[in-house]
């Protein structure tokens, strides 16, 4: 359990407790659709912080990240019937589907959330001004990397995927992953050298 | 593999946060693929290297010393943001959204039958 989450712990009680995560998985999705509301929160304990961290780092936003995992985990168990091999796969889709229409949304409509002045998200109360700006600068430079190369960045360097993982996550191959990954790292290279190489 | 790095804990210490010499090793999966570097038509440079665990720190440091400085810097960013824990005030939320009503059946000839028959 992450440090300062206040919600009841997994229990004993919970199905899946002690299984292979994936066979847990399914033991608690047999439990919901059984009619077992509430074991749908042991799902939401397990993933919500990777998910969480992968909707932060595509949108930039506390608020957008946490209407996108709200959204996702309700159509998830709306559609939980429909699940067909890995749990975690499944879900991760959805909300990587969810951060990718968002950005598509906001680009369309040309609100300018980049270029805002707001103190980073990622902003403790006592870190130091070089910190404050090195994470207001590499928002600012997240946010100019397109969708397919952000959330390469992003599941490779904030979420520290292999790229075995991503690969299998996104569905496409290892070398057109390395491909994003490292373009994304030259985007952003280019953007902060200036200052800070 | 994925499903340990999706807990509550996080990524695991093995996952990529700061490169460092511990990641000379690389894992099969990131070297198989150089077609990678072709579609990109630019060489691989040593910084790149370190940063997909295919060189070590040092190695960056010396071929491209600015370029590695930065990276460390933006790599301690990454690594701190792959350590962000849901606020505790979300999950409350997110469970709360939860519709009340039970998950719907499953669709196919199981979820047919109960429709039809009643469980």
């Amino acid at each position: 359990m992450a440090p300062g989450v206040t919600l009841a712990p997994v229990t004993t009680t919970v199905p899946g407790q002690g299984l292979d995560p994936a066979d847990a998985d399914q033991q608690i999705i047999s439990s919901v659709l059984a009619g077992d509301r509430d074991a749908f929160g042991a799902l939401i304990h397990r993933y919500s912080d990777p998910l969480y961290r992968h909707a932060m780092g595509m949108t930039g936003s506390p608020d957008v990240a946490e209407d996108i995992l709200q959204q996702s985990f309700i159509k998830a168990y709306n559609h939980l019937g429909e699940v067909r091999g890995r749990f975690d796969a499944w879900l991760f889709r959805i909300v990587a589907n969810g951060c990718k229409d968002w950005l598509k949304n906001i680009r369309r409509t040309h609100v300018s959330y980049e270029e805002d002045d707001q103190p980073s998200p990622y902003a403790t109360p006592d870190e130091d001004l070089d910190r404050t700006e090195l994470r207001r600068d590499l928002d600012r430079a997240l946010a100019q990397l397109n969708a397919s190369l952000r959330e390469a960045f992003v599941m490779k360097h904030v979420e520290g995927r292999s790229y075995e993982e991503m690969a299998d996550l996104l569905g496409t191959t290892v070398g057109a992953l390395k491909m994003r990954v490292h373009r994304a790292r030259e985007s952003l290279q280019a953007l902060l050298e200036e200052k800070y190489a | 593999m994925m499903d340990d790095r999706l807990t509550p804990e996080g990524a695991p210490e093995s996952a990529l946060r700061r490169p460092d010499s511990t990641l000379r090793t690389p894992d099969a999966a990131d070297t198989a693929a150089p077609e990678a570097y072709e579609f990109t038509g630019r060489p691989v440079t040593e910084v790149q290297q370190w940063l997909d665990g295919e060189a070590s720190e040092a190695e960056a440091r010396r071929a491209e010393p600015r370029e590695a400085a930065m990276w460390a810097k933006l790599t301690d960013e990454t690594a701190r943001r792959g350590r962000m824990t849901t606020p505790a005030p979300v999950l409350d939320r997110l469970m709360a959204a939860i519709p009340a009503q039970p998950a719907p059946e499953p669709d196919g000839v199981l979820g047919k039958v109960k429709k039809l028959f009643g469980k």
